[in-house]
């Protein structure tokens, strides 16, 4: 049998659209709810082919707000996988909520549903902060939530927070920390705040309105961050998240791993056999989409597919290895990539862990410093292997194959 | 076509003075154009020329015209550019033509780039002004005339007012043209002479000549024979510009056109030289040009030092093509192998690089420009100096000289003041001040004023132009003339980037000036240099002594936060993003340092 698969669902609505997201989420388009859930049922039975002969390894439903569509629609949707392919023993389904709509008999027939583990959006356990975020609900909401949640009997849960707020002192994120610690989570999530190109947020920092983030701050932030959350028994996984033993996401390690996972739902990301794709983004496109796709298409609202260059498909690789804190083995690239990590990126690999962001010995991994500069050891990596890889026939050979021409259905 | 039917003429004007529009006007007037392929300043071919809206290279035509006498002529026409870096250009066209109609801009026009007149000494004689009818409340045609009357010399009765914008006048012009200038006087009978007077390559026509007969005529397979270099080819075809490359069987006395040699080798067909018969020889070669003398000089280097070989070989494609660019060798402690560069003028050196960039596909890096310093050594030597990191030790110095430069500002007199202390802030000299139009005829501070000082070159090279029109709103213009050198109190400040100094980034300046400009430059480093994985401390020193430092913190956070729902592409994209910068980059010793930082000195006043 093929390796297990993981899949990602993506369910695209929020209640508001947040100042700062640039997510493929959309407010106001509830009324496409129920089409939405059909369409997804539907694109899971064209999945079929892709599934034929792989377990299901674990689910993931992102979105937009996961956390505001029916239950009933999350179990139909988990049923019918479940026809489609067998899940693994263990099998994870982690959700995303929102802590102001997470009610206990919503998050009971979630747990019903077959989900597993909670991923809540807390963000943060200060009012005016959340206010400045555009979030809907409140800090005591959250910990309503995370009580609701063990009522239902959810066994993993996890709390998201935001850092490095636009005129967020040190101490207030401190206290964020504290206050999520208290509601004992088995898993934090702890993300900076980007400022994404296009976004309400963007354009108040254009116009002066608002500070921009500090990076050296938010740097601050991260290691106060990360102090805390181990001398609370929490092990840090990867570069933005920590767990206690046995809670890591198994989900989410696909992704950092080079594991296939089948993408559902509107702008979802999908991997397969080294190709990377992409779903149609608007809901209301994605559901015309699905509906007009002729039988036989396993992929009926595919909207684009990549196969980068085999210099980025190895950096990827590189990439996504080091974010988790593990790292990787240096015979593990070769298995992969079928020539030594040294004639790939020996010389960069030195340099960097040179100037202390690196470990390469036994295992290549980030060192403290390193994981605040993931990005810079990412693109110097990718500038080294622009270099090298054409120079390695026998990494050519384990390219992925390049994408089909293919034409997205009308 | 014989002589007496053949006018050679180009249109010579201040910058966007609507030389280019004008030829339009003349090329549809004559039907050389069809109205299909008519686009507006259609001489302007080069993608760089069509962005900026400005001429940069002469580009040549030939239109038939049925004058009122009632005989077809043969007018060949060249547009030239107006900018005072081009004047190169200028003095080649003029040389291949018996006359040129002037465009002389009505007042009130705020032109986007007002800065210089014509070169002073161009040969071409009869000039012909054609100023324009223009729509603007302020345009006033007898007032200009008046002035051409005055300052050149001409009747008011060989002023034409057109406008080229409307069309108007086009006729009067073209039979102005007809009547005035005199046709080309060569022998045809003679051995042959041909001008080049511009040249382009050609990779499957090898170096493309563009040459103006003077006398005999060139046809068929003779060979040829360039004057100056010897070198000898089989003409592979003849042509004339309509405005496109038109062959033809032949080119005779005073025709304009072109002529493909066939030569690979760039050096032996030099702008300037004299083609001619191989077998029967003229007995010498035409007057040729001056060499172009540049003013401002900069380093070019490729970002990548592989690309050292195909920079040398576009340097000698694109001389070919702009016979005012020089350039030799020469070797950068910080940068590696590359060239130093002599230009015209600012203008020009963007117009180089960009074309440099695009025409041959290179990654390239400009040190900041300098003008040429005479320096007298202790044991007595004089050394010219046109890059800051060549300075002598100043212990070995006796003596720096400076070129200076007269510079003519016209502008209306409410703006005065504001040029008096802009040019007093360049170490300006005040020399005279003259009121071409009487005060009491016009409106309070409108009338024009021609103010002359003595600047320092260097002084001018920067940011200059851009300041004087900032000052004035627009409306001052300027001429400048290189006059002599004189000794100054000059030191060279260094710069030191985590501690080893970055020869590339030096630069001369007057004494009183250095702690300023040391402060500014390291202030402007840190600006413009990234954040580095370890602090850069970054010093500005005269002579050993440092007058300035800042330090660049080290990069503490560059990572993205997550990979949502495995969009793994978005973080590549970033991530491709953030390669291609530091690609673009110089590494000198450890620390990556962009392209913008070594033209910092030019932005110090921002
Ligand atoms: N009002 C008016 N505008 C004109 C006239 N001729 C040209 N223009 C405008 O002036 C601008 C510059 O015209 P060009 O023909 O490019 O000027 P140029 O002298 O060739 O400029 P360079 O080659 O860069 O020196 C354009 O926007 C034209 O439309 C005219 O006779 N009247
Ligand atoms: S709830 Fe999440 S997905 Fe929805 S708008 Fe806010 S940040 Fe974006
Ligand atoms: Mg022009």
């Amino acid at each position: 049998m093929a390796e297990p698969l993981a899949v990602y669902v993506h369910i695209p609505f929020c209640t508001i659209k947040c100042g700062y997201c640039d997510f493929n989420a959309y407010a106001g388009m509830d009324a496409l709810k129920d089409a939405y859930a059909r369409a997804l049922l539907r694109e899971a039975d064209a999945a079929r082919p892709l599934l034929a002969g792989r377990a299901i390894a674990s689910v993931g439903f992102g979105g937009g707000t996961p956390g505001e569509f029916p239950a009933q629609h999350i179990a139909a949707l988990l049923e019918r996988l479940r026809d489609l392919a067998p899940f693994e023993p263990g099998a994870e389904v982690t959700l995303e909520v929102n802590p102001g709509t997470s009610s206990p008999p919503y998050l009971r027939g979630l747990r019903a549903a077959g989900v597993t583990r909670l991923s809540i959006g807390a963000q943060s356990f200060r009012a005016a902060e959340l206010a400045f975020l555009d979030r809907i609900h409140s800090p005591e909401a959250t910990a309503a939530a995370v009580a609701a949640a063990r009522d239902a009997g959810f066994e993993s849960v996890s709390l998201d927070l935001i850092y490095g707020l636009p005129g967020q002192p040190l101490g207030a994120w401190l206290e964020s920390i504290r206050a999520a610690l208290r509601l004992e989570p088995d898993h934090v999530s702890c993300y900076a705040l980007t400022v994404e190109d296009g976004t309400p947020l963007a354009a108040r920092i254009a116009r002066g309105d608002v500070e921009p983030p500090d990076p050296d701050l938010a740097a601050d932030m991260y290691e106060a961050a990360s102090a805390l959350l181990d001398a609370a028994g929490f092990r840090q996984y990867e570069l933005s998240n920590w767990a206690r033993p046995g809670h890591e996401s198994r989900h989410n390690r696909a992704y950092w791993t080079d594991r296939d996972y089948l993408a559902l739902g509107a702008g979802a990301h999908g991997y397969l056999a080294g190709e990377r794709y992409e779903n149609i983004a608007h809901p209301r496109a994605y559901i015309a989409a699905v509906e007009a796709a002729p039988p036989g298409q396993p992929r009926p609202a595919l909207a684009r597919v990549t196969t980068p260059a085999l210099p980025a498909q190895v950096a990827d690789w590189l990439a996504l290895r080091l974010r988790l804190l593990e790292g990787f083995a240096p015979a593990e690239f070769e298995r992969r990539w079928a020539v030594p990590l040294e004639a790939a990126a020996g010389s960069v690999l030195r340099e960097l862990a040179e100037a202390g962001l690196l470990e390469l010995a036994p295992r290549v991994r980030l060192t403290a410093r390193g994981r605040l500069l993931h990005g810079e050891i990412a693109a110097r990596l990718l500038v080294c292997l622009e270099q090298t890889a054409p120079r390695l026939p026998r990494l050519a050979a384990r390219a992925a194959p390049p994408a089909p021409p293919y034409a997205a259905p009308k | 076509m014989d002589q007496p039917r053949i006018r050679n003429f180009c249109i010579i004007a201040h910058i966007d003075h609507g030389k280019s529009t004008l030829a339009d006007r003349l090329l549809e007037r004559t039907g050389t154009i069809s109205a299909r392929e008519m686009a507006e300043q259609v001489l302007d071919s080069m993608d760089l020329e069509r962005e900026k809206g400005i001429t940069i290279k002469a580009a040549a035509a030939r239109m038939l015209y049925r004058a009122s006498d009632g005989i077809e002529y043969e007018l060949n026409l060249i547009d030239t550019p107006g900018h005072v870096d081009f004047a190169y250009e200028v003095s080649r066209s003029l040389a291949a033509c018996e006359g040129a109609p002037r465009r002389r801009r009505l007042p009130g026009h705020r032109s986007p780039d007002p800065r210089q007149r014509l070169p002073r000494h161009e040969p071409g004689p009869h000039p012909h002004p054609g100023p324009e009818q223009n729509r603007p409340p302020h345009a006033e045609p007898d007032r200009v005339a008046a002035e051409l009357e005055r300052v050149i010399g001409f009747s008011r009765d060989e002023v034409i007012l057109a406008s080229a914008k409307e069309g108007t006048g086009v006729d009067q012009i073209l039979e102005a043209i007809v009547q005035r200038i005199p046709p080309p006087s060569g022998n045809p009978d003679a051995p042959l002479k041909a001008l080049i007077f511009d040249s382009k390559y050609d990779a499957y026509k090898g170096v493309v000549a563009h040459v103006r007969v003077v006398d005999g005529e060139m046809r068929g397979r003779r060979n040829l024979k360039l004057m100056s270099t010897g070198a000898i080819f089989e003409p592979l075809e003849f042509g004339i510009f309509s405005p496109g490359m038109k062959p033809l069987d032949g080119l005779s006395a005073g025709e304009v056109g072109y002529v493909a040699t066939g030569l690979k080798d760039v050096a032996e067909c030099r702008v300037g030289d004299t083609i001619t018969w191989a077998d029967a020889p003229a007995p010498e070669p035409l007057p040729g040009y001056r060499r172009a003398k540049p003013m401002v000089f900069a380093g070019i280097y490729p970002t990548d030092s592989d690309q050292y070989q195909e920079l040398r070989d576009a340097l000698a494609k694109l001389v070919l093509n702009d016979a005012s660019l020089v350039y030799e060798p020469e070797s950068s402690a910080a940068l590696g192998f590359g060239f130093r560069c002599g230009f015209l003028g600012l203008l020009h050196l963007e117009i180089v690089v960009e074309r440099l960039e695009r025409e041959y596909g290179l990654e390239l890096l400009t040190t900041a420009p300098s003008v040429e310093y005479r320096v007298q050594t202790t044991s007595g030597e004089e050394i010219l100096v046109d890059n800051p990191a060549h300075l002598p030790d100043p212990s070995k110095i006796a003596v720096i000289s400076e070129p200076w430069a007269k510079i003519d500002v016209i502008t209306p007199s409410r703006y005065i003041g504001q040029v008096m202390e802009l040019v007093t802030s360049r170490r300006g000299q005040f020399l005279r001040m003259e009121f071409l139009e009487a005060e009491n005829d016009l409106a309070p501070g409108e009338a024009r004023v021609l103010l002359e000082y003595d600047v320092p070159m260097a002084e001018i090279l920067v940011d200059f132009y851009d300041q004087l029109k900032g000052s004035t709103s627009g409306y001052a213009s300027l001429d400048y003339q290189v006059k002599e050198y004189r000794p100054a109190r000059l030191v060279k400040v260094d710069i030191l980037v985590n501690g080893q100094p970055v020869d590339a980034l030096s630069v001369i300046t007057h004494a009183s000036n250095a702690d300023k400009v040391g402060r500014a430059l390291v202030t402007k480093l840190k600006d413009l240099i990234p954040r580095q994985l370890f602090e850069v401390p970054l010093q500005a020193a005269v002579g050993g002594k440092i007058i300035a430092r800042e330090t660049i913190r080290a990069m503490r956070k560059n990572v993205l936060a997550k990979c949502y729902g495995g969009d793994v592409t978005r973080k590549r994209k970033l991530l491709e993003k953030q390669a291609e910068g530091k690609k673009k980059m110089k590494r000198v010793g450890s620390v990556e340092i962009p392209q913008e930082a070594f033209m910092a000195v030019l932005r110090l006043r921002e």
